[in-house]
């Protein structure tokens, strides 16, 4: 029934791709476990849509954009009720090895607003340009340039205002 | 390209490969200046970002694919609400555990559930053991086992700044999680509960030792079995 092509090609796929994909779930959805279903999730539709992929170089927008589809196909209620907890702990279990400034810097880019977050996560995480990041958010390009600068503007003065020992190491 | 312009540019996009700010930077200190403060920041951000992925994040979508795929199309709403419902009251439990302790070692509960949970397919798994790298690492930690009753599973794996080997045993009431954590040290007993799971971590000769089963396990009955069975060199 599966062709052995189609069988590597796919694991080759969820080998390169499954740890970035986590990441930026969990950092949108702020929750490990279903970040880890929103994952299995995308490679099961990347797995039916695989065929259509023409264009290695997509790749990993394509599963960038399935994933975002899911989330928000999953995250409406989810945000609502988890507005009460605070959440900034349980982003990662190994949060003590961002011991000091890694820590606070989570918290401080959890706190940005989605809209800042996601083109900043997209940019960090995936090295997407603001054109890539505009065509996978549905937005323009002058606007996720906008928002790069505030969210990277927002960050900056987060560290300046930080006055942990371990910035001032990292500084010099 | 300005000083104006360079620096928004930068602001945004500090890897830019924009030529006209290659060029601006050649010529401009204090601009220059500015760049490498900023690359300065981009390296914690990029530090930030990269949270820890579950041991074994690929070969657990694998496995679960093409165990799954053929019949589950329907399935995955029913299984994201499980999970966000889980995972909320895990985190409304943490949420107090937090409040009352605080210091790093009374968070070792918190760490060895959230291992069990980004571990869950292990519960299930029928995979086959890794014995080679088990052995080294029971080697290289200074653990024996020589026979584990009702054994399901076991490996190595990293946890927190060490390692730990991961097992599972059947247990009377479902799958239980044994965890030898040689770099974990406690200095009293702890019990770990929440909704789905309940256990224990105790002291070990060196290191110590989880044990999380499903809330109706006689937790104490596995404990006593897995320290008559494990020699800690
Ligand atoms: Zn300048
Ligand atoms: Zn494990």
């Amino acid at each position: 029934m599966f062709s052995r092509r189609k069988d590597r090609q796919f694991t080759l796929l969820v080998e390169a791709w499954s740890a970035d994909l986590f990441r930026y779930a969990v950092w949108l959805c702020r929750d490990r476990s279903l970040a880890e279903e929103l994952v299995q999730e995308t490679f099961l539709r990347a797995w039916k849509g695989i065929d259509s992929l023409k264009d290695p170089a997509a790749t990993r927008s394509w599963l960038i954009t399935i994933l975002r589809r899911e989330l928000f196909r999953v995250h409406g209620k989810a945000k609502l009720a988890i507005s009460d907890v605070d959440t900034a702990d349980l982003i990662d279990p190994d949060f003590h090895q961002g011991v000091g400034l890694t820590m606070e810097l989570r918290k401080a880019l959890d706190s940005l607003p989605d809209d800042y977050k996601e083109p900043l996560l997209l940019q960090i995480l995936g090295g997407f340009s603001c054109e890539e990041i505009a065509d996978m958010t549905d937005s323009s390009k002058g606007a996720v340039m906008t928002r790069l600068f505030r969210a990277r503007d927002k960050m900056r003065k987060f560290l300046e205002a930080s006055s942990s020992e371990e910035f001032m190491e990292n500084q010099t | 390209m300005n000083c104006l312009e360079f620096r928004r540019l930068v602001t945004i996009d500090p890897r830019t490969r924009d030529k006209e700010a290659l060029e601006h930077r050649r010529q401009c200190a204090s601009c220059d200046a500015m760049y490498q403060r900023t690359m300065a920041t981009e390296t914690l951000l990029e530090r930030a970002v990269n949270v820890g992925v579950p041991n074994n994040l690929g070969s657990n979508i694998l496995a679960r694919h093409y165990a799954e795929h053929t019949s589950r199309t329907r399935a995955w709403k029913r299984i994201s609400l499980n999970a966000i419902a889980a995972s909320l009251i895990l985190a409304a439990g943490v949420g107090l555990g937090m409040k009352f302790s605080g210091s790093a070692s009374n968070a070792l509960p918190y760490y060895v559930l959230q291992h069990v949970y980004d571990e869950l397919p292990l519960l299930t798994s029928t995979r086959p053991m890794d014995p080679a790298s088990l052995q080294k690492t029971l080697r290289e930690e200074h653990l024996k086992i020589s026979h584990i009753e009702n054994l399901k599973y076991a490996g190595a794996c990293a946890f927190r700044n060490g390692r730990s080997v991961h097992m599972v045993v059947q247990g009377e009431a479902g799958p239980v999680t044994v965890l030898l954590m040689p770099e974990e040290t406690v200095k009293k007993r702890m019990t770990i509960s929440d909704p789905r799971f309940t256990g224990i971590i105790s002291p070990a000769p060196h290191g110590s030792l989880a044990v999380i089963g499903e809330k109706q396990e006689p937790i104490e009955k596995v404990e006593h079995q897995i320290r008559q069975e494990v020699q800690w060199l």
